[in-house]
């Protein structure tokens, strides 16, 4: 069509937050005479989760602190056994490389006086996290590095579909979400960076983007990827975090803890022994907050009024910065106050759980051409250090393949239909407003899908997601801004299904809270130590099935497995 | 002309269409009545301070909720989006951003 936006690229990068920039700028500068563009729905300056910036990495593995190996041993214990291990050893092997890149792009880590990395220990048994007290400035660091390789950035463009030539990623289809413009981008490799799916559950304070993720992502990676056909992986392990309450940020036992704030109970007695989070944390911390010692808070009041001076700049400054205003309008002071804590609303995230499309150990999904890096792509815990690292790794096996194909041919066929999808709700004006669909998706997540989870409540989820179909073809935008939000609710749609269905597969509980089933409350190590993937079938239904776990690269002895199950503080055992 | 009653005698479920089917069919291709929406305004922006021609603002919003209103040429928010994440305030270099928390949360 004559106002399309044609573009052409030797490598496509759909998302310019964590694991997009770095892809960008490692393709870039191996390709100095070749085109790689960055396709960003905000603006790469201040985009993803580390838009306003983050207070620390907390998965370095650093020399001297802990090992490749023993990070993929407390990983594995932390996902239950679930693991591609090779995946997580490739980041344990390549992160620490990152972080010396990153320090000469002028990124900052935490060093003590000596000059080594200032490792804290916030994990069940390693300690990996290093605290960056100038992190508020690294998207912009980013950027800056963006704009000198000469990445092409294309901001508020939201791409819609994959372009498949023959079962292989050739591009993409997208909106700008500005003019409400078609987008359409040839490419030889396509590196999905989208992030998570955060805008699925509703948070508890109903507020439609009062999400723990930026609301930005989502879910675009996820739906993109599954129309594409690639399998994803691990999606009934959903993310719930202890965050807090109505705020819906960390609180963050990361930042304290290493100073000495911990999750107590409302008798303010500690009862875990790690704040890390999983699966197996998470369950009792929710089997606190429900319980008869519920709610849960974070304990920073008997901390020196320096320390609680120190850990409230780096809240107030950092990933979350309007944590400070949240609890002066509150009246809570971290120095004499216990701040609550609570769950809200569940994700998709593998940067704190393992759901995500599959990766190998290269970031290719199931889809040739096709990579994924980053929240969205299945590494589990992989966080920022991982997004960073596995856009790099993403990058440099793009680079090979584009060496050896082919361009692809678009069908004009299937971007005619597709572009059709993607403008109808500017023709239904007075059609259903997008927010009030969202609402509906994301409320029918919290009644059917959310932990604990049976098999009844599921099933009613999952015919209303299937029936939600029709309700997204009566969506109408008023404008761009509309169509943009409209896009997302498909893509919530398609997460929540997706959701439904992992969740109904897996007849058993594994990871804690993550995916508690009442009606299988056991483990079921025999039936289901493998991963639940879906995919898109060729007749469009949704099929689910079993994926082996890879023999481990790093053994485990014989109950380390168990070690993550053991997190409850026992009770104190009565004086006689 | 008889004027059609203001009140019907009708039993539920048998209204004007064969079923409720149709009824509901019928009810979905409706045009609404489009009526201005009213929302909570989290980002506040002092106009004195604003630069006429200045959008850093609009273009730090992650999800892109702030516009420059065309005539008076200031920023404002006008989408119900705010994720109170301060980007806006932040990046504004006359600080005439101030965020305050969505009533729903604060």
């Amino acid at each position: 069509m004559a106002n399309d936006i044609r573009l052409d690229a030797d490598i496509l990068v759909i998302g310019g937050g964590t694991a997009g920039s770095v892809a960008a700028i490692k393709a870039k500068e191996a390709l100095p005479n070749g085109t790689v563009l960055l396709l960003e729905k905000a603006n790469v300056k201040r985009s993803g989760a580390i838009a306003l910036g983050m207070d620390g990495v907390n998965n370095a593995i650093i020399p001297g602190h802990a090992t490749p190996d023993q990070y993929v041993r407390e990983i594995t214990m932390a996902n239950d056994g679930i693991v591609n291990q090779k995946a997580i050893l490739a980041y344990a092997q390549q992160s620490f490389a990152m972080i010396q890149e990153l320090e000469s792009w002028g990124i900052k880590f935490q060093k003590t006086a000596t000059g080594e990395y200032d490792v804290k220990k916030v994990h069940h048994q390693g300690s990996y996290v290093l605290p960056m007290p100038e992190g508020y400035d690294i998207k912009k660091l980013l950027t800056r590095m963006i704009r000198r390789v000469g990445v092409k950035t294309e901001n508020r463009v939201m791409a819609t579909r994959v372009l498949l030539d023959q079962g292989r990623a050739i591009g993409v289809t997208g909106i700008n979400i500005r003019t409400g413009e078609f987008v359409v981008v040839n490419a030889k490799a396509v590196i999905l960076c989208c992030g998570a799916a955060g805008r699925l559950g509703l948070p508890a304070s109903g507020y439609l983007m009062g999400t723990y993720e930026n609301p930005s992502n989502a879910g675009d990676g996820y739906a993109m990827a599954y129309h594409a056909g690639a399998e994803l992986t691990n999606i009934e392990c959903f993310q719930i975090n202890p965050l807090l309450k109505d705020y819906n940020g960390p609180a963050c036992a990361y930042v304290s803890g290493p100073f000495g704030g911990y999750t107590v109970n409302a008798k303010g007695h500690r009862f875990m022994l790690t704040d890390y989070w999983s699966g197996q944390m998470m369950m009792e911390f929710y089997k606190e907050l429900t319980g008869p010692n519920g709610p849960v808070f974070l304990k920073m009041n008997h901390l020196a009024p320096e320390t609680v001076a120190e850990i409230g700049r780096i809240l107030h400054t950092t990933e979350r910065p309007s944590r400070g205003r949240f609890h002066a309008g509150r009246g809570t002071d971290y120095g004499e106050q216990l701040v609550e804590m609570a769950v809200s609303e569940i994700g998709l995230c593998s940067g704190h759980s393992a759901s995500g499309v599959w990766v190998n150990e290269r970031g290719e999904t199931t889809v040739p051409g096709l990579y994924a890096a980053g929240d969205m792509a299945s590494v589990p815990h992989n966080y920022m250090l991982g997004a960073f690292t596995y856009g790099s790794i993403c990058a440099r096996n793009a680079l090979d393949y584009i060496a050896q194909v082919t361009p692809g041919q678009v069908d004009d066929g299937a971007l005619e239909s597709e572009r059709t999808r993607v403008l109808a709700p500017l023709n239904r004006p007075s059609g259903v407003q997008p927010h009030l669909l969202e609402y509906k998706l994301r409320r029918h997540v919290n009644d059917y899908l959310q932990p604990p989870k049976s098999a009844h409540r599921l099933n009613r989820g999952l015919d209303y997601f299937i029936r939600a179909t029709e309700e997204v073809d009566q969506l109408g935008a008023a404008d761009p801004h509309d169509l943009m939000r409209a896009m997302e609710c498909s893509f919530i749609r398609d997460c929540a299904e997706m959701a439904a269905q992992a969740s109904l597969f897996r007849e058993e509980s594994r990871w804690g809270l993550y995916h508690y089933r009442q009606d299988f409350p056991e483990l079921d190590d025999e039936n289901w130590f493998v991963h639940v993937n879906l995919k898109r079938a060729s007749d469009r239904t949704m099929k689910v099935f079993k994926r082996p776990v890879e023999p481990y690269v790093v053994p485990l002895d014989g109950t380390e497995l168990e070690n993550y199950r053991r997190i409850r503080i026992p009770a104190e055992p009565a004086i006689a | 002309m008889i004027e059609e009653p203001r009140t019907k005698k009708v039993v539920a479920g048998q209204l004007k269409f064969e079923s409720e089917v149709a009824a509901a069919a019928a009810a979905r291709t409706a045009p609404n009545r489009q009526v201005s929406r009213l929302f909570d305004v989290p980002v506040v922006v002092d106009e004195e301070r604003c630069i006429s021609g200045c959008h850093v603002c609009v273009e730090s919003c992650p999800v892109d909720c702030l516009a420059i209103e065309p005539e008076r040429r200031k920023a404002y928010m006008k989408f119900d989006d705010c994720w109170y994440c301060l980007a806006c305030e932040v990046d504004c270099p006359t600080n005439a951003i101030t965020v305050k928390m969505p009533f729903l949360i604060r």
